[in-house]
């Protein structure tokens, strides 16, 4: 259906609501440390997830990785990824990759300092207890000298139901990040 | 001294932030994880 236009005074009705697409479930940011977790933001509400790290800026160049966590323990095994990445100039630079099955962790390239940095991600089932797979965007923002498109996909064959998710930087610490966490309504 | 971790809850919107432990610590470092990267690092 078509989203309603609203006016100002008009009642929010369930079939309206309920018709909305994208919705926040939570946000947090933190100025320091190397880890943030984010525990009970995955639930039956919804199958699909968006999370947005933003203003993200490390005392250092680092890259991130992910992982599922269930009660707030995070999974360690049977991750696969891979991305690939440009720089700014538009030349095709490389690709990385964790391949092989008991590989930790997802990862992604966000090569970063003072200049704040973004990391879009979409999973897909990680609430299910079947396989999580998730889709990856970031870029460092270190301008002509940095790396523009990084793209990747992540595979978690773990079949459980996951609750949470853990960020780790491979080096430095934060200086800040804003996590939302958004689901898609099934 | 060892590096904070930041702890929220989506159900409670509690966030805690705290210095690790020294088994998260020892599983940070186990990661690879240095205070002072290269400036072009990567996974």
């Amino acid at each position: 259906m078509t989203f309603p236009t609203f006016a100002s005074g008009d009642v929010l009705t369930a079939t309206d609501m309920n018709a909305v697409g994208l919705w926040k479930i939570t946000s947090v940011s933190a100025t320091s440390g190397t880890v943030l977790n984010i525990n009970n933001c995955f639930s039956s509400t919804y199958d699909a997830y968006r999370i947005i790290l933003s203003d993200f800026r490390t005392a250092a160049g680092a890259s991130i990785t992910m992982q599922l966590m269930v009660g707030g323990v995070a999974a360690a095994t049977n991750y696969t990824w891979a991305f690939m990445r440009a720089d700014m100039a538009g030349t095709y630079v490389g690709a990385g990759s964790g391949t092989v099955a008991t590989t930790t962790n997802w990862a992604t390239q966000l090569t970063t300092s003072t200049a704040p940095a973004a990391l879009i991600l979409d999973l897909v089932n990680p609430s299910l207890a079947q396989q999580t797979t998730c889709y990856i965007q970031s870029s460092d923002n270190r301008g002509i000298t940095g790396y523009g498109p990084i793209y990747g996909t992540g595979l978690h064959s773990t079949a459980t139901a996951y609750d949470g998710i853990k960020f780790t930087l491979s080096a430095s610490s934060f200086s800040n990040v804003t996590a939302r966490v958004y689901g898609y309504r099934n | 001294m060892k590096p904070n971790i930041t702890i929220h809850d989506a159900l409670t919107n509690e966030t805690v932030v705290r210095e690790m432990t020294d088994e998260e610590y020892a599983e940070l470092l186990a990661s690879g994880w240095t205070p002072d990267p290269e400036a072009d690092d990567k996974p």
